[in-house]
């Protein structure tokens, strides 16, 4: 709250005053050449072991444990005195730093790994804008359906290969007294989940082009997605929306789904090791695969999340984090990150991470998938963060789909009208 | 040193950490919110003065709708039943024996912070928590709800934990006023018949009165821009049904970085809680007025 109401010079003295404390209490800082922000505290660990491996530089890593004062945090020090890398959102989350000349155009590096086939070009589509890579992964995460081994062995079921086999999979599991599929929309976010899935699955140009601009969301192929969305609520193949996302205990959907009263979830392979910790053994007892199309013929896709990290324009040491992004997107690195964090690798040289993850790699890269960027990086912030709020009133109550669906519309035209 | 010496200015020198510290962290930052309130700052490019394109936006927007209406509902709620239960348990504590070891257990729950009474009741309302276990239990599995997904029980259900945490301060307050009413006039009522219901309307609140003045403008300030537990327990959803305007300031400031338009929000519940201050504090020292 105080930085909200704190003028230039007294942000400034809380800023340094905060960012002091932080390396005192975290006792994780060296003197070094490279600065490094982040909110993800719990990875502190796994940065500084990853980044140890760089010869060429010494780091200063500070975490922060609260995603809103990080995000105020940064912006405020990206005109005075940035550090020289900071993590933070993909897509249009990053834009506004983009057209405010505040970071600095990472094409170059891209262009030199892209170019000995060591990185796919595919990866920087989340961090591009006017053909210029603003960018580097820190989380690379797709969004597959996790289903719950346990209950598919019990009522014989396989895994699906069509949109069809899946929802005969959903009506016997149903008929079993489960709920075929889990959802929440607890912190509001999550509501965009399924409202993406129903879209790429039917049209995933349209999807595209409804983030741009370029599609309304009162058109035929929103109404389609809210209209399946409807009907497997109505049929009872999905729960309604409050439990809790991910605590492995009480009345969530993570629990409900270790226990197999919840047989799929849709969410980013991030959430792997939370589904583990739920007491489910990784492969025995839990497994991924990707909707189907709607249309068997179709390309094959996917959501995919990307988490970047940039450089800062008025860092004082500009040149020595340009080394060190160069340093991130080499194999060694990469093969460093994923052993660590399980994540996929952003340099194809280094290994896949074990288990499901690796597997489900595998099958996109072998498999000619479309990569879609998540809703939540790929359409405006502005209309985002309304629209999950109207999405979560479809959830609340299916049969108000028109309204909510003029009602992002509305949301939708404010901005483009405006920008 | 000889400007110490005079009394006057040695009073200036006692003062002026108080001065200073206040103006710092207090003045300053609110005349810096009511400017940036006028400027389209969004924290990462210079701000541009905007003239009042913020307060006219805020009071077309019909997002604010639920925001303002739920303010009011917290206001008004989050004001009566906590009163009312603190004075309550006062008066009713005065027949117990060992009363004090009762006051104490009332006034425990405002010893925690909002966030964790927040957290707290996230389990307890849970669909599988503590009230809908007890609802099942004694046979009204017909009232067995999610409490904090569905509007407008979710609010009601935060404004009955926020009452449980701050009925211990009301009743602090209505203890010191009850302990110090004139026993003779009490004495006299009750000569005269008055007792039960009667008496307690008649006699013990008017003769209080100052004490519920206090204890509802203090109410009425807290309630109007409470924030914690509602963003704790359900972040102002789920569809922003149960969003207060303290919580549309958040989500506009830290949320969309639109720190100009948060300012304005800010500005508005200020000025609001600037009135009841008003109030509140003039109760406070005419009733000091009238103890000297």
């Amino acid at each position: 709250m105080l930085v909200l109401i704190l003028g230039g010079k007294m942000k400034k003295i809380l800023f340094i005053f905060l960012s002091t404390a932080l390396l005192l209490t975290a006792n994780i800082s060296k003197a070094g050449d490279v600065t490094l922000f982040h909110d993800k505290a719990g990875w502190q660990d796994w940065w500084t072991e990853t980044f140890a491996m760089d010869g060429n530089n010494s780091y200063e890593i500070t975490p922060f444990s609260d995603t809103s004062s990080y995000q105020a945090a940064v912006r405020q020090s990206l005109r005075a005195d940035p550090p020289g890398l900071f993590t933070w959102w993909a897509g249009y989350r990053m834009k506004e730093m983009v057209d405010s000349g505040l970071v600095e155009d990472l094409s170059p590096i891209w262009d030199k790994y892209v170019s000995s086939g060591e990185v796919s070009a595919d990866l920087a589509k989340a961090f591009q804008f006017d053909g210029k890579t603003y960018a580097v992964p820190s989380l690379i995460a797709f969004w597959p359906m996790y289903y719950n081994k346990n209950v598919y062995k019990e009522l014989g079921l396989s895994e699906p290969k069509t949109w069809e086999e899946m929802e005969s999979n959903f009506e016997k599991i149903k008929a079993s007294g489960r709920t075929p599929v889990g959802q929440t929309i607890e912190g509001r976010w999550p509501a965009f989940i399924w409202f993406e899935e129903f879209l790429i699955r039917s049209d995933p140009d349209f999807y595209e082009d409804l983030m741009e601009g370029r599609a309304k969301y009162t058109d035929p192929q929103v109404e389609e997605a809210f209209l399946t969305w409807k009907s497997w609520m109505d049929k009872g193949w999905m729960d309604d929306g409050s439990a809790a996302f991910g605590f492995t205990t009480g009345d969530s959907m993570n629990n409900s789904f270790s226990k197999g009263d919840v047989a799929h979830m849709l969410v980013g392979t991030w959430f792997a090791s939370t589904v583990t910790g739920g007491g489910i053994a990784e492969g025995e007892e839990w497994g991924y695969f990707i909707v189907p199309n709607k249309d068997a013929s179709m390309q094959p896709s996917v959501i995919f999340e990307a988490g970047p990290i940039m450089v800062a324009a008025n860092a004082k040491n500009k040149d020595a984090a340009m080394d060190a992004i160069d340093f991130w997107m080499s194999k060694e690195a990469s093969a460093k990150w994923t052993e660590l964090m399980f994540f996929p690798p952003h340099n194809l040289g280094a290994a896949l991470p074990a288990g499901e993850v690796g597997q489900l790699v595998k099958e996109i890269n072998d498999g000619g998938y479309r990569q879609i960027n998540r809703y939540w990086e790929a359409t405006p912030t502005e209309i985002c963060e309304a629209a999950v709020d109207e999405i979560s009133k479809f959830v609340l109550d299916p049969s108000s789909y028109k309204d909510v669906m003029e009602n992002l519309q509305t949301i939708a035209d404010n901005y483009w009208s405006n920008n | 040193m000889s400007f110490l010496k005079k009394d006057k200015n040695q009073a200036y020198f006692y003062v002026a950490p108080a001065v200073i510290l206040v103006g710092l962290i207090c003045i300053y930052p609110i005349l810096r919110t009511l400017v940036m309130s006028f400027t389209d700052n969004d924290g990462l490019n210079p701000a541009k003065f905007i003239g009042f394109d913020n307060y006219v936006r805020l009071f077309l927007d019909p997002n604010y709708i639920t925001p303002i209406y739920n303010t009011i509902i917290w206001t008004v709620f989050a004001t009566v039943f906590p009163v009312a239960i603190g004075f309550l348990f006062a008066y009713s504590m005065q027949f117990l024996p060992r009363s004090n070891y009762f006051q104490i257990l009332v006034y425990l729950p405002a010893t925690v912070s909002a966030a964790a009474a927040g957290v707290l009741f996230g389990f307890i309302l849970d669909k599988s928590g503590l009230i809908n276990q007890i609802l099942s239990l004694i046979g009204y599995d017909h009232l067995v709800r999610d409490w904090l997904f569905r509007a407008p029980e979710n609010t009601y259900s935060m404004i009955g934990a926020y009452t449980w945490q701050t009925t211990g301060i009301n009743m602090m307050i209505f203890i010191v006023g009850l302990q110090g009413m004139p026993k003779e006039q009490l004495e006299a009522a009750k000569i005269d018949g008055a007792k039960g219901l009667t008496l307690v309307f008649k006699i013990v609140i008017p003769m209080i009165m100052p004490y519920f003045v206090i204890a509802s403008l203090l109410a009425l300030i807290n309630s109007f821009r409470v924030f914690d537990q509602v963003w704790v327990m359900t972040q102002g959803g789920p569809g922003r049904y149960s969003e207060v305007l303290a919580v549309t300031m958040y989500r506009e400031g830290f949320v969309l970085f639109d720190l100009g338009y948060a300012a304005s929000v800010a500005v508005l519940i200020s000025l609001v809680g600037l009135v009841f201050s008003y109030f509140y504090l003039r109760s406070v020292l005419v009733k000091e007025d009238v103890g000297n």
